[in-house]
């Protein structure tokens, strides 16, 4: 009921009616009470504080709703003085008006302690998460850190183990060629041997044979017809390669000699496998 | 000691640089025939057979030439009618080194598509691919057309599978003869006659556009020269001078002929015959006999037989008219000449050691080469690509017409006429 707005006037006129009279009457007149009560409280300020019924909370600035009807009303009129024979039943009035009075404020005080200790919490609250957060901040980063030390940790030793297997691979290689030049001072030496030896004549007379056999020089190849081939093979005599180089004969020639070769394919294998060459030049020109 | 200065030569041969060895053989060829695939066409149409077997003409038209050897069928180890189905392996494999496919579709009543395509077996690759509509009159003609391209892309030689050859027979016909003057293609197949007559026909000649025959016939008991239109049959007769008229023979522009005239005192000699005006201009005044006319391909010249020197030998002497110069200088007998569509070669009938045999002079080396080997061979006549020589030869008491190749080196026996053949003549270029 004192909360309700449209009760202020009226009750506000009664409070001070009330007071004045207590006021008036009872000078240091010690009301017994269970509960403490800070001067404050009764003076002028609780008088002001009381219409400005929502109490204002700590956080939030709040627009006043209705200042103005306080305002209107800037100096309360003196009421008109009710008769003394009515002290007894004024006493008891004023007395109720009190406990309501003191009740309002002990309700104001703890409201106000209410939204002291909420306040209080939420503080705490959020403290405890921002702290939360800056540990949970804390952790990740520590985390990244360790993240990133491990990688750095593993990039390293693959760029060791690289290098190892470069340094490794390196010395493979120069064992090999090594043992591929003895090799093929070996091989070039039995050449030597064989190509004195006359089989080399036989070989080469053998491929030749092969392919003018195979060779169906048309009409258009004339006397003066020289064709230089490169011919590549494999061991078995397996034709895998035709490369003309130089001729002067027309389309028709061309395709002569290659079909000649690749006619003749698999070549004739040498008795002595030391004189196989992979590549071969012929040099074609026609019988006079 | 050896051993080791074996081994630092083998070092210096290997620094020399070893990557570089190869074999190096020579080797020397001879033309031989091409071995190549015909494969039988497919045919698509009414009736169980197409109307011409084409592969069998182009076969036949290959393997005469002597440069191509086609397998036969049953060699084949696959037989496709499209270029998407050739495996150039399966033809390697029985050593081919082209292959032609092909088919004939029907289109209509007498309308038909030849498709044809040639590959190269080794290139692994196409080389030719043509479709030519045809009826049934055409098919001969454009199969020959086929494989000239075929034979021009494989040698380098223009073909001359669709041209034509003249020729005279004589037949025994009762207490004479019937002589005949054919036309035929050049494989003997398709004969038309194109003049007959009970007294002798000589000495047939060409016209540049191949539409016309220039020929001397001896109707009426004396020599006319006549010119005749194929298509039509239409003659005219151009020379009929006292004497005798003989040896025609066309310009290159086809607008005169050259001739041997007798005139009254029987003294023969070549003269120049305007066709259209018939006037006639005299070239040359010698006592002795000048016969046998020929032009030179550029038109400046004409050639002729002529046995001032004693025996028969060529000469030639300016179109416009001057003073002839001999050109034949081996053996005894040199006659009749005839020079090659692209004027490097000069074919005559030469006497060789007692034998009337067709020789071959190359005009700038002047050399003589020997290509027939008969006893009395006469009237060469080259095809109009200078490949080819066409001439009489006598077999028992026929005489039968033979080709040969101008090297002298291939040779074919000619399916002609029945009878005695004579005086055969080639074509030129059918022009379009």
């Amino acid at each position: 009921m004192i909360r309700d707005a449209n009760n202020i006037i009226p009750v506000s006129m009664a409070v001070l009616l009330h007071v004045l009279l207590l006021g008036s009457m009872i000078v240091a007149f010690d009301l017994s009470r269970t509960m403490p009560i800070t001067p404050l409280a009764i003076q002028a300020t609780l008088v002001t504080e009381i219409p400005d019924v929502t109490p204002p909370r700590v956080v939030r600035p709040e627009p006043e709703p209705e200042p103005e009807p306080v305002v209107e009303e800037p100096e309360p009129e003196p009421e008109p003085e009710p008769e003394p024979d009515n002290s007894e039943e004024l006493r008891r009035e004023a007395e109720e008006e009190k406990r309501r009075l003191d009740a309002l404020v002990e309700k104001e005080r703890l409201e106000k302690i209410r939204q002291q200790e909420e306040a209080e919490q939420e503080r705490k609250e959020k403290e405890a998460a921002e702290r939360k957060e800056r540990d949970e901040a804390e952790r990740k980063k520590r985390e990244e850190e360790d993240k990133e030390k491990k990688r750095v940790e593993a990039e390293q030793k693959r760029q060791d183990d690289i290098r190892r297997q470069r340094e490794e691979n390196e010395r493979l290689r120069r064992d090999a060629e090594a043992t591929a030049r003895a090799d093929e001072i070996e091989a070039e030496e039995d050449r030597f041997a064989a190509v004195d030896s006359g089989e080399l004549a036989v070989y080469m007379a053998q491929i030749r044979q092969k392919i003018e056999r195979n060779w169906s020089a048309p009409a258009s190849a004339g006397a003066e017809l020289k064709c230089s081939v490169r011919v590549r093979q494999v061991p078995g005599g397996e034709v895998v390669g035709v490369t003309i180089l130089n001729c002067n004969g027309d389309d028709a020639v061309k395709r002569s000699v290659e079909a000649a070769i690749y006619r003749s394919s698999p070549l004739p294998e040498p008795s002595d496998p030391n004189l196989f060459d992979r590549n071969i030049l012929l040099n074609l020109s026609i019988r006079q | 000691m050896l051993k080791k200065l074996r081994i630092s030569i083998v070092t210096l041969a290997l620094l020399g640089g070893y990557a570089n060895a190869e074999l190096v053989i020579d080797v020397q060829g001879v033309a031989q025939p091409t071995p190549v695939a015909i494969v039988p066409f497919g045919w698509e149409g009414s009736g169980p057979d197409m109307p011409l077997d084409v592969a069998a003409v182009i076969n036949s038209d290959l393997k005469r030439s002597g440069r191509f050897a086609p397998i036969g069928e049953d060699k084949m180890l696959q037989k496709p009618t499209n270029g998407a189905d050739v495996d150039f392996d399966d033809w390697g494999f029985v050593d081919v080194e082209a292959v032609v496919v092909g088919s004939v579709v029907q289109t209509g009543d007498n309308a038909y598509t030849l498709q044809f395509q040639l590959f190269d077996v080794f290139g692994r690759r196409q080389l030719l691919g043509y479709r030519m509509p045809a009826s049934r009159g055409t098919m001969r003609g454009a199969t020959h057309r086929a494989a000239d391209m075929i034979y021009e892309k494989l040698t380098g030689i223009k073909g001359v599978f669709g041209t034509k050859v003249a020729y005279v027979t004589a037949v025994r016909q009762g207490q004479g003869r019937l002589y005949s003057l054919i036309v035929s293609d050049q494989d003997g197949e398709n004969e038309h006659t194109v003049m007959e007559s009970t007294d002798p026909i000589m000495s047939p000649a060409w016209s540049p556009d191949s539409r016309q025959l220039a020929y001397v016939s001896f109707e009426g008991n004396k020599s006319s020269i006549f010119v005749q239109t194929l298509r039509t049959g239409n003659r005219f007769k151009v020379s009929s001078k006292p004497g005798i008229n003989g040896a025609p023979a066309f310009s290159p522009d086809g607008r005169q002929l050259v001739v041997t005239l007798g005139g009254v005192d029987g003294n023969l000699d070549i003269h120049v015959l305007d066709i259209t005006s018939r006037q006639t201009r005299r070239l040359t005044t010698h006592r002795a006999i000048d016969t046998e006319g020929t032009w030179s391909p550029d038109g400046r010249h004409i050639y002729f037989t002529s046995d001032r020197a004693g025996g028969p030998q060529v000469y030639r002497v300016p179109a416009k008219g001057g003073s002839p110069e001999r050109i034949t200088f081996e053996g005894s007998y040199n006659a009749r000449p005839r020079l090659s569509p692209d004027g490097s070669r000069l074919a005559m009938v030469h006497n060789d050691r007692g034998n009337y045999r067709i020789a071959v002079m190359d005009l700038e080396k002047k050399n003589l080469l020997v290509v027939s080997t008969g006893r009395q061979d006469e009237s060469p006549s080259f095809a109009p690509n200078s490949d080819i020589l066409i001439y009489a030869t006598r077999q028992g008491r026929n005489g039968v017409l033979e080709t040969v190749s101008a090297d002298g080196l291939i040779r074919q026996r000619m399916a002609s006429g029945s009878g005695d053949v004579r005086e055969p003549v080639w074509s030129p270029f059918p022009r379009f």
